[in-house]
């Protein structure tokens, strides 16, 4: 089975002022179809940045990386965007939704910003508010919303557009531990049910632990790695 | 607190520069206009008393004939008979035309003095050679800077255009630097009262009769002494009351500076509140950090104030050197009209300290104004209430309050407006007062434009709805727009206002070039005007009745007659009256009467002893057809009957319309102003032209114009007086737009998250473009619509209220033109203005944005 | 002193053998809690001495087949228990910090693997408790099932505890070393060669 998503060799180096600070260093990872990949690592270990750089929301500084065996540097901005528009689901620590759209106008979004409001992905896009629990939120803007709330609509939003990969940057950051749990499971879901490939970027063990494998970045470059042994655990049932 | 403000008001500023800057260059803006337009104003309003008290000297009083026909030689001596007159000295004089060595130079002032009696009223110096002598035919003094400037020394040669054609004469002497060497900037020549009487007609005439007083003697009663015993036959006025014709058209030029000089104002304080709003927001955080730190509310406001306050000083400072430079280029650009038609030449637009005081505290102030608002809004900022991970959707419009005061203040300005225009007692009275209007229009422009301002951000409310538009672009625009309704009117309220001033003031000046052509269609009536100036007054020398005779020889001339456009003092008003010879004017031109009953009033005209007069001259002093209209002559009081009340171009108060026997019989004047001339059917009216030019253009320096011609020149002047407004407001519109510009830049940067958000979910670059565009359009396309709104409706309001108070049957025209001109500058300004706001957009990095800062 | 009460409160559900009762502590322990045999035999017989349980049958079939009841005494203790939250703090007996004090500061490179390997097996336990935490989710829930839910939380949360800890163990020993390192320099207790290592 060939890699999902390849990094290979990745330098990310950030010019502070005279000194250059170097966010990734030479990181290498293969993650396959379908996994769940959690990646820990201290505060500057550039977790947020390999997610980045993942998600094409970012170049590296040199190296490469693939997804589907197709280089990211090789595409061009607009094939970019297509790919955060169809492949890629990005859920954002900081909520980041938009202020004077409702929840579910929140949900809507990338479909309308790729122009494919159809009647099938409405409806597709109304049951993952159901999935998510905010049926009755669904028409209310962030500021009435709890933070739980909000991450949620993150998620569906992230969801919507049925992505083959899904991002996940400190997704339980601003939660409580019961919604955190919730949360948690949903993404497992996504891996179980949808088969969809899950990285999230954690800094909480409990979180991390949701994943087949852990690994911890330190300096820029992956420092351990955990497997958790039985991959798909339905059909070990 | 010198801390507090080093490191919460001064490191900002020092960060941003361009912010800093930006607020700086809307206070330099403001106050460099507003100085320049007073500069100019006042160095104009200097030039124009030089022109008066220097050459006044030591006469406490002048006698003065009501128009332009001169007086009686025997006057003076009636005067100086007076009690308490020391010396009555006789002056003719004349604005004519120079040449220099066949080339035409300008223009002096021409005084014809008896060198032996005019030494009782001035004090001449002379820098290089002498005074004239008595008598002395083809002598002339200038001055010694006019000398200067032309490159002219003592026993060189100039040529003057008079009645009998182009006459030489000899320098004999410069005139000094001071005193009346400085008359009309140097633009002051002195030659013999016997050559200056037959030079302009003045044969046993005196233009003028300076008044000496023995000195004790009270002024105000000798004034009334000479008045009764002229009894109306001249004026007896202060020297510095005179030139009221000059003094009009100052004012209305000025009344349009000080218009340009309000709308600057407006823009400069709204780019300033614009960027002040955005920087204040910028450090909301900040400011809630210091509450929680203790920090009252009064701190608050006075450290956001005072920062406004020291930028204001600064840009104060600026604009004052920007304000001196830019009166001096504007002085460039006036001063050929003024030279051209008021015989007047501006000198020193130099910085006063007057000027200086109330530019420097015109800056803080405005500053301090526009800081208010964010000041206030700033207080509302709860302590750590920053801390919020989102941000709100809406802010709220105003209070309610806030929205009826608006509403008031809007219809103030309205109000005074409508006031003005529609109701007559009203109007009479404050038209009678020239800068009393002027105040009167300004204020209430400014309210109105106030209200306006005041009122957007709830029309905008009311205006944008949520869109459930397909297109997520259409959507996030409007939203965006809506979120900050504040800085959206500001922006909008600033293209609103310069393109609603811009049709504004092209519908009115197309609707009354439209309604004078047409007058001008029906009535001119000639092909071709022959005369040596202009039109009328100073800036025309006359020629004398024979030339008529010899025009008429010329082969395909069928048609010539005399014309003259002299003033009169009526009432305290300049009034002009046309000369024409009335069995004569009606073969080609046309008059028409109010109660359309045309062919008795010609009758009537042809028979004389009668005058037509216009229907604003009848309206303003209360005449009506049948009635006897007194005017004061130098031979005494002429009894004319109203035998017709026309339609007609008129402005201002409007004509009268006299037989030219009737004028040589009471003014005593043969000279003639223009020659009204029709060409043959069989002869081309540019043969015919050239054959009059050939003939006496080097000799008398006359001027040709042809009918279309004359009309073009009097539409351009039209234009021409409003040409520095325009010039302001093109200038505002470009202001304007930046301002949107500058309005889509500061949305830019407040929204990074999103915009980065939006990218980072798949949107192309393309896309954010777009949405960049759409806010900014938009803005422009509402600012254009209002804009085109309000300058219909000021223009009806403006052109239906002067054709009232003129009563001439004036239409308004809308001038579709400038407003769909207005849409393609709105819609190509703004779309010009998203380019850069959408690169900073772009060039940021997606991760910049989203990252947790 | 777990084992006592656990005891107790299965006896107040209803009577069991020490059998029974072994399979029910797995049950409810959700398998991570290892109580042997003989842990629990010598629970019952302190519980017999105190009077908190009772036994039907004396001796005779064997000991498994003992058929334990709890009294009227052992219910109000078991009550008592429950109301009253427990004021002691987890002692700790951490192997590792054994280990800890032992090794260092003889074998920095040591320790420091020590942690690290720790550390990554809690982790790999954590993901393993999760996923029997992910398929109980997938099950109807009912009372006991929330319980071992609160159960597996509370082993994830005290596992989450020691990743921390040994997380802060490294950073801190690490920090240590090299000051002390630094001190010794000034010291001239080292020379710079022995610095770099």
């Amino acid at each position: 089975m060939a890699n999902k998503v390849e990094v290979k060799d990745v330098f990310k180096t950030y010019k502070r002022g005279k000194t250059g600070f170097h966010a990734l260093n030479g990181i290498s990872l293969s993650i396959k179809e379908g996994e769940f990949l959690a990646v820990m690592g201290p505060s500057g270990s550039g977790k947020s940045t390999l997610l980045h750089l993942i998600g094409a929301l970012d170049k590296p500084t040199s190296g490469d990386v693939l997804i589907d065996g197709t280089f990211l540097s090789s595409l061009s901005d607009d094939a970019l965007s297509q790919i955060r528009r169809e492949k890629v689901g990005f859920i954002f620590q900081q909520f980041n939704l938009l202020p004077t759209l409702t929840a579910r106008e929140n949900i809507l979004l990338p479909l309308k910003i790729a122009g494919k409001s159809s009647r099938e992905n409405e409806k597709y896009a109304n049951e993952i508010i159901e999935a998510v629990g905010l049926t009755n939120f669904s028409d209310h803007l962030p500021e009435e919303m709890s933070g739980g709330q909000m991450q949620r609509v993150g998620i569906a939003r992230a969801l919507a557009i049925r992505p083959s990969i899904i991002l996940a940057d400190e997704p339980t950051g601003n939660l409580d531990s019961k919604t955190s749990e919730e949360i948690l499971k949903l993404l497992k879901d996504c891996q179980e049910k949808f088969k969809q490939t899950i990285i999230m970027v954690t800094h909480d063990a409990k979180a991390a632990a949701y994943g087949d494998r852990i690994i911890r970045l330190k300096d820029g470059q992956v420092d351990e790695e955990v497997e958790v042994y039985g991959a798909n655990l339905i059909s070990n049932l | 607190m010198l801390t507090l403000f080093r490191t919460f008001n001064l490191r900002y500023l020092a960060k941003h520069k361009l912010r800093t800057a930006t607020i700086i260059f809307g206070v330099a803006l403001g106050v460099m206009i507003v100085v320049s337009i007073m500069l100019l104003n006042q160095s104009i309003l200097r030039s124009y008393r030089s022109l008066v008290d220097t050459v006044a000297g030591k006469a406490t009083l002048q006698v003065v004939p009501n128009t332009d026909s001169g007086l009686p030689e025997s006057i003076a001596g009636e005067v100086a008979s007076v009690k308490g007159v020391k010396a009555a000295i006789p002056v003719v004089h004349k604005d004519t035309f120079v040449f220099i060595k066949d080339k035409q130079s300008g223009a002096l002032f021409v005084y014809g003095i008896d060198p032996k009696k005019d030494v009782a009223a001035r004090d001449y110096e002379f820098a290089k050679g002498r005074q004239i002598k008595p008598g002395e035919f083809g002598a002339i003094v200038v001055t010694e800077s006019w000398a200067k400037e032309k490159g002219l020394k003592v026993d060189n040669h100039i040529k003057l255009t008079g009645v009998e054609g182009i006459k030489e004469f000899r320098i004999v002497g410069l005139l000094a630097n001071k005193g009346p060497g400085l008359a009309n900037a140097g633009l002051f020549a002195l030659v013999d009262i016997n050559t200056s009487r037959a030079l302009f007609n003045r044969g046993g005439k005196v233009d003028q009769v300076d008044v000496v007083l023995i000195s004790n003697e009270k002024s105000k009663t000798i004034q009334s002494h000479i008045k009764a015993k002229l009894n109306g036959r001249a004026e007896v006025e202060i020297p510095a009351t005179r030139g009221a014709e000059i003094q009009k058209s100052l004012d209305s030029m000025a009344f349009y500076l000080d218009l340009a000089a309000m709308l600057a104002v407006f823009v400069g304080a709204f780019i300033i509140f614009n960027n002040l709003e955005m920087s204040v927001e910028e450090r909301r955080f900040g400011i809630s950090t210091l509450r929680a730190l203790g920090l009252n509310r009064k701190k608050i406001f006075s450290l956001v104030v005072t920062e406004a306050v020291l930028l204001g000083i600064i840009g104060a400072f600026l604009g004052v050197i920007l304000g001196s430079l830019l009166a001096r280029a504007m002085s460039e650009a006036v001063a050929g009209y003024l030279i051209t038609e008021l015989r007047l030449k501006i000198t020193d637009v130099g910085l006063t300290t007057q000027v200086l005081i109330i530019g420097l505290l015109m800056g803080p102030t405005i500053a301090a104004a526009a800081a208010i608002g964010p000041a206030t809004r700033m207080l509302k900022v709860a302590p750590l209430e920053a801390l919020k991970p989102f941000e709100t959707a809406w802010r709220p419009v105003g209070s309610t309050l806030k929205l009826i005061a608006s509403v008031l203040v809007l219809l103030i300005g309205v109000g005074m407006l409508l006031v003005l225009f529609f109701v007559p007692g009203f109007t009479d009275k404050i038209s009678k007062n020239t800068p009393q209007l002027t105040n009167y229009l300004l204020v209430s422009i400014f309210f109105a434009f106030l209200g306006m301002v005041l009122l957007m951000p709830y029309i905008l409310a009311i205006t944008i709805k949520r869109s459930n538009s397909r297109s997520f672009v259409l959507r996030l625009a409007l939203d965006n727009l809506r979120r900050v309704p504040g800085r959206t009117a500001a922006t909008i309220t600033g293209m609103m206002i310069a393109l609603a001033m811009m049709i504004t003031i092209v519908g009115m000046v197309d609707s009354w070039k439209y309604y004078v052509d047409d007058v001008f269609d029906k009535s001119l009536g000639w092909d071709i005007l022959v005369q040596t100036g202009f039109f009328s007054g100073s800036a025309n020398v006359p020629l004398n009745e024979g030339f008529g005779k010899e025009l008429a020889k010329i082969e395909g001339v069928q048609h010539v007659e005399a014309r003259n456009f002299p003033f009169i003092k009526f009432r305290g008003y300049n009034i002009q009256m046309d000369i024409f010879e009335m069995d004569k004017f009606f073969d080609i031109s046309y008059l028409e009467p109010k109660d359309g009953k045309y062919d008795q009033m010609v009758k009537d005209l042809k028979a004389g002893g009668s005058v037509a007069v216009s229907a604003m001259f009848a309206k303003k002093f209360g005449y009506k057809k049948g009635d006897i209209l007194k005017l004061d002559t130098p031979t005494g009081k002429a009894r004319l009957k109203i035998v017709g009340v026309i339609n007609d171009a008129g402005v201002d108060n409007g004509f009268i319309y006299i037989d030219r026997r009737d004028y040589k019989r009471y003014w005593k004047d043969n000279s003639v102003d223009a020659f009204a001339v029709k060409a043959g059917k069989d002869y081309s009216v540019s043969t015919v032209s050239k054959k009059i030019k050939d003939r006496w253009e080097k000799s008398y320096g006359i001027k040709i114009r042809e009918n279309k011609e004359f009309r073009n020149e009097i539409m351009s002047m039209l234009d021409q007086q409003f040409a520095l407004t325009n010039m302001i407001i093109y200038v505002a519109i470009l202001v304007a737009g930046f301002g949107i510009m500058n309005s889509a830049l500061i949305n830019i940067l407040q929204r990074k998250r999103e915009l980065s958000v939006i990218r980072a979910l798949g949107a192309k670059r393309r896309q954010i473009k777009n949405l960049i565009l759409s806010e900014s359009v938009i803005t422009g396309f509402i600012g254009a619509a209002f804009g085109g709104i309000i300058g219909i409706g000021l223009g009806a309001i403006i052109v239906v209220g002067q054709g009232m108070i003129v009563d001439v049957p004036i239409k308004y025209l809308i001038p579709w033109m400038a407003i769909i001109g207005s849409f393609i500058i709105a819609l190509s300004l703004t779309a010009i203005g998203s380019v850069i706001p959408a690169r900073v957009a772009l060039k940021r990095e997606i991760v910049e944005g989203i990252s947790y800062e | 002193m777990s084992v006592k009460h656990g005891l107790l409160g299965l006896l107040a559900r209803k009577p069991q053998n020490g059998y029974e009762l072994k399979n029910s502590f797995d049950e409810i322990a959700g398998g991570f809690w290892d109580v042997n045999f003989g842990q629990i035999y010598s629970t019952i017989d302190r519980l017999l001495k105190d009077g908190l349980i009772t036994t039907s049958s004396e001796g005779g079939e064997g000991v498994e087949r003992r058929v334990y009841q709890i009294t009227q005494k052992g219910i109000q203790e078991f009550k008592d228990w429950l109301d009253k939250p427990s004021a002691k703090v987890r002692p700790l007996r951490d192997e590792v910090f054994v280990k800890l004090a032992f090794m260092y500061p003889f074998d920095k490179e040591a320790i420091l693997q020590l942690l690290a390997e720790q550390r990554q097996l809690y982790l790999a336990k954590m993901a393993e408790l999760t996923r029997k935490k992910y398929l109980l989710s997938r099950q109807s829930g009912s009372r006991d099932m929330l319980m071992t839910d609160l159960l597996l939380d509370a082993a994830l949360f005290h596992a989450e505890a020691d990743v921390k800890w040994l997380e802060h163990c490294e950073a801190k020993l690490s920090e240590f070393e090299s000051i002390q390192r630094e001190e010794a320099l000034e010291n001239d207790e080292i020379g710079f060669d022995q610095y770099e290592g």
